[in-house]
């Protein structure tokens, strides 16, 4: 009776609603591994940065690749490509001493996203709503993104997995891991560049102005509630897939858009934690004075 | 996997091996300011080397010279195991943590984070480096400290998890930068007891610290430093005038039973 109402049955009639919560899935795995890293090694503005930045290179890879309207292969992977660049610009600007490294990404990503805008202007035969870019199209979704999705959280857990120890280390302490002989370096360049596929594959599920919540709110649920870092990349992983579950199918049940609905789910599991956390120390505080 | 190095023979106290490290005129600028001027010191097996000078000398910045955290200017680091011929096994013990004030993780994993490599750690390996890392938050008397997160603990006890996160992995080079301050009279026992062990082990150690007495009881050899190398020499060499001329001021009065000084 509840599938009947939330018309989740619709999910596996419609290849198009299919695609679109494998691509919602997918995503949100992806997601949930990168986001503690991101909250803990305090890239959250950067990886907003990035976000800004993925909309000015699927510009560019659509003026200069697609005739149509719909960016292919060769759109995602200039978007990747200038995303990966404006990455590098960040690093480079922040490495000036008398600059901070929010500044930098401020800067950047600014100029990234203007020049986006720019070349859309340009195209007189763009016909595709903006609003499709900076919200999310995940109904739009297609099976070359699917795969591509797919690929990315394969490359993301085997990754993770592959450098689970560095991982830890690294996000302690840079200087200590790299003195423990850690590539401090390739991880910082590595998770850059992973961010910056995520949020460009993430573009149509999402949207390139939310992408950013998805990389911050299950790392951010994860720290508040354990304190094995294990457990805190499942309990991300787990967070963004439930909000991401959930927001498609309040999406599917009412006319609430699946890209806000996903990550308003998220923000709502976020201040819940929140809240129950407080609760637990305050519980936990009296009942140590009562003895 | 990991499989422990060979421990070396235990070596008499004061009797050190060959180099382990040979720290080669190295200089360094940063920011257009002269950190370090033409260093030159060794590190041998087992040797317990103490590195005093006053602040702004620069020894905090040849730790990370030596660990290749910042590159010399000029000059050359060059190790030498007398295992492998390469890098030895490493512990460095910072002056302070870097952790951000929320960092949530709790001071057994930071523990547990000294074992070096990438790979996981499951199955009956984790469960004995669990163990392990257990035993060395007792050795450095934290053992009650293992759940709680790491920036909730204070600066000594942080000091004190960094430098059991040190020992983990066995290193056969232990690099310290200022292991007592902030620690209560209790830990710095520990932490000089753990150091006593350790340089009969065979582990060589270089102690950065302002605690002059503690240096002169533990250190076979002490160098000076100042941007450039003041003086270095044998501990029992080291005098009032040596550290008056490096320090531009006079040191009275200073109990090496009670590890106190007081600077007029």
């Amino acid at each position: 009776m509840m599938g009947g109402y939330l018309q989740l049955d619709s999910f596996w009639h419609y290849g198009f609603l299919e695609r679109a919560l494998a691509a919602g899935l997918l995503m949100s795995v992806a997601c949930g591994i990168l986001s503690p890293f991101v909250v803990l090694r305090r890239l959250s503005f950067a990886a907003d940065g990035l976000a800004h930045a993925s909309i000015g290179g699927l510009a560019v890879g659509l003026v200069l690749f697609e005739t149509g309207s719909t960016p292919g292969l060769a759109s995602y992977l200039a978007s990747f490509v200038f995303t990966c660049g404006v990455g590098l610009a960040i690093a480079y600007f922040s490495s000036e001493e008398r600059l901070a490294s929010d500044t930098a990404v401020g800067a950047c990503f600014v100029a990234a996203f203007a020049l986006g805008i720019v070349m859309l202007s340009w195209r007189h035969r763009y016909t595709a709503n903006l609003e499709d870019f900076l919200f999310g199209s995940i109904l739009a979704v297609n099976a070359l993104e699917c795969r591509l999705l797919l690929g990315l959280a394969a490359v993301i857990a085997l990754g993770c997995f592959a450098g689970w120890r560095w991982l830890g280390a690294w996000t302690f302490d840079e200087e200590l891991a790299q003195a423990s002989g850690v590539p401090t370096r390739l991880l910082r360049y590595g998770l850059l560049l992973v961010v910056a596929a995520t949020v460009v594959l993430s573009i149509k599920v999402v949207g390139a102005l939310l992408v950013t919540a998805m990389l911050i709110l299950p790392g951010a649920i994860g720290t508040l509630s354990a304190r094995r870092l294990v457990m805190i990349v499942v309990l991300s992983i787990t967070a963004a897939v439930a909000g991401t579950v959930a927001g498609m199918v309040l999406s599917n049940t009412t006319d609430v858009p699946p890209g806000p609905g996903i990550v308003l789910n998220v923000f709502l599991l976020f201040v819940a934690v929140f809240f129950l956390q407080k609760f637990r120390v305050h519980h936990r505080h009296a009942k140590d004075e009562r003895g | 996997m990991n499989t422990p190095a060979p421990q070396p023979a235990a070596f008499p106290a004061g009797l050190a091996g060959p180099p382990l490290l040979s720290v080669n005129r190295v200089g360094l600028t940063l920011s257009q300011r002269c950190i370090l001027r033409d260093i030159s010191l060794e590190l041998k097996t087992a040797e317990f080397l103490g590195l005093i000078g006053p602040n702004g000398g620069g020894k905090t910045s040849l730790l990370r010279v030596i660990l290749g955290i910042l590159a010399p200017t000029s000059g050359t680091v060059v190790w030498h195991d007398p295992v492998t011929g390469g890098k030895p096994g490493i512990g460095y013990v910072p002056q302070r943590s870097a952790a951000d004030r929320n960092y949530p993780l709790r001071t057994l994993e930071i523990v547990m984070q000294g074992i070096q490599g990438a790979w996981p750690l499951s199955g009956a390996r984790g469960r004995q480096l669990h163990e392990q890392a257990r035993m060395m938050l007792q050795r450095v008397g934290l053992e009650t400290e293992g759940d709680t997160p790491f920036v909730v603990l204070s600066g000594g006890q942080q000091r004190r998890a960094l430098l059991a996160r040190a020992l983990m992995d066995d290193p056969k080079v232990l690099l310290i930068d200022e292991p007592t301050a902030g620690v209560d009279a209790q830990g710095q026992d520990q932490i000089c007891s753990i150091l006593r062990d350790l340089t009969r082990q065979g582990v060589a150690i270089l102690l950065v610290s302002h605690d002059i007495p503690l240096v002169k009881e533990y250190a076979d050899r002490i160098a000076c430093l100042s941007v450039t190398m003041h003086w270095h020499g044998a501990a029992n060499e080291l005098t009032d005038e040596i550290i008056h001329e490096a320090y531009r001021c006079e040191l009275e009065n200073y109990d090496a039973s009670t590890h106190r000084k007081h600077v007029q």
